[in-house]
């Protein structure tokens, strides 16, 4: 039982360091770039993103001795699409302002190459239990990145965090953060930096 | 062959495991996500006339303050002395549309019949600069057009402060969404005017 313990314990820590999607696997950079320049925002790509992982995973699990293997592609597309515009409705349903600010984005979920990632190379050979804590683990991993990096754009380009005043009169917003060259400057800080400190193991 | 319908029924099931429930959620948040837009320009509206609302209720407001009256050349949204319809107009709003620096800018505008001064102006759609052109929504820049004459031409000024009668200042650094905005307001009220004062004449 501990040794289940453990093993699903790694599973989820996994994502966070050692297989992190945004900077050792540098996927979903997209994404990142496009919504890290508030805190809300990034919040909401961020849950939205692990739910779609998290769901897509345990389907594609579950369907995994079903799934014939010329159209696994076709089938987790058609998977993940799906839970991409429940995030999409219930946003624009519940939360619009933040609906409105992400717009795109919400759909481009889609897109991103690490849920197909997880799909193709943990769930569709795992049981749903491990898929699910790959997937959670792995979500984690990129909102990690998401805050961390909207944490350092946010107050220095508008000023704010999560859209209160954080500093004062005296500071002038640096408006290049908020726009892409300063996601574009961030995005490559932190990658050097996490991977200076974590460091691939050969 | 046998190999072939099974990947055919494999893709038609989860197609159709996938259509069927996004038409359920569909159904159920679609009454809400309208209800969101419609209560957005609902809430612009109000804001433009200067018409107190109950963020919880602005339908209320709208619902007894507002006639909406269609003409010619677009629709017109009028309040009325005591709400009464037959007692005269106290004060115009409409819709502006326009090409922004990014995607559509469009904007309400409300007019105090009586000297045909501005008494608001709510962006309602904008995809501008975040942090330059999009602090068109900021309310110290909206509101140097109250009591600016809309029949006069509006001069957005870019260098120095705004000097003559009907001059606001512009945005520092988003000289492009400023003068769009300039140009939208000059060029497409005209219509609007027209009908007001066909409506005020019938």
């Amino acid at each position: 039982m501990a040794e289940a313990t453990e093993k699903g314990f790694r599973l989820l820590t996994r994502g966070l360091i050692k297989d992190n999607p945004t900077f050792r696997m540098v996927l979903g950079i997209c994404s990142t770039l496009a919504v890290s320049n508030r805190m809300t925002n990034s919040l909401a790509m961020s849950l939205g993103t692990t739910f779609v992982i998290v769901s897509s995973s345990l389907s594609v699990s579950l369907l995994r001795n079903y799934i014939p293997k010329r159209v696994r592609m076709a089938v987790y597309t058609v998977i993940i699409a799906t839970f991409v515009v429940c995030v999409d409705l219930y946003l624009k349903a519940f939360y619009p302002l933040i609906s409105k600010q992400i717009g795109p984005y919400v759909g481009l979920i889609i897109t991103n190459c690490i849920i197909m990632g997880r799909c193709e190379s943990f769930a569709s050979g795992n049981k749903p239990g491990p898929s699910i804590l790959d997937g959670l683990g792995v979500g984690m991993g990129y909102s990690f990145s998401l805050i961390l990096i909207s944490a350092i754009r946010e107050p220095l380009g508008f000023g704010t965090m999560m859209g209160y005043q954080v500093l004062g009169s005296w500071w002038t917003p640096w408006i290049l953060m908020v726009m892409p060259p300063g996601a574009f400057l961030v995005l490559g800080l932190y990658i050097w930096v996490l991977r200076t400190i974590y460091p691939e193991k050969k | 062959m046998k190999e072939r319908l099974m990947i055919a029924a494999v893709l038609l099931l989860v197609s159709i495991a996938s259509a069927l429930s996004l038409a359920a959620i569909n159904n159920v948040s679609f009454p809400v996500i309208q209800r969101n837009q419609e209560r957005q320009f609902k809430v612009a509206l109000l804001k433009a006339l200067e018409i107190p609302f109950d963020s919880e209720m602005p339908e209320k407001a709208y619902n007894i303050q507002i006639e909406e009256k269609s003409t010619e050349e677009g629709t017109l949204y009028l309040t009325h002395e005591d709400n009464q319809k037959d007692l005269p107009v106290t004060g115009v709003a409409f819709m502006l549309k326009g090409a922004g620096f990014w995607g559509p800018l469009s904007l309400i505008v409300g007019l105090d019949p009586a000297d045909m001064s501005i008494r608001g102006l709510e962006i309602f759609e904008q995809e501008e600069t975040p942090g330059l052109g999009a602090r068109i929504e900021e309310k110290a820049f909206r509101d140097q057009f109250k009591g600016k004459q809309i029949e006069k031409k509006i001069i957005v000024q870019i260098k120095g402060a705004a000097t003559g009668p009907n001059d606001v200042s512009a945005i520092t650094g988003a000289t492009i969404t400023s003068k769009t905005l300039e140009k939208i307001i000059n060029e497409t009220s005209r219509p609007y005017i027209e009908a007001m004062r066909s409506l005020n004449n019938g």
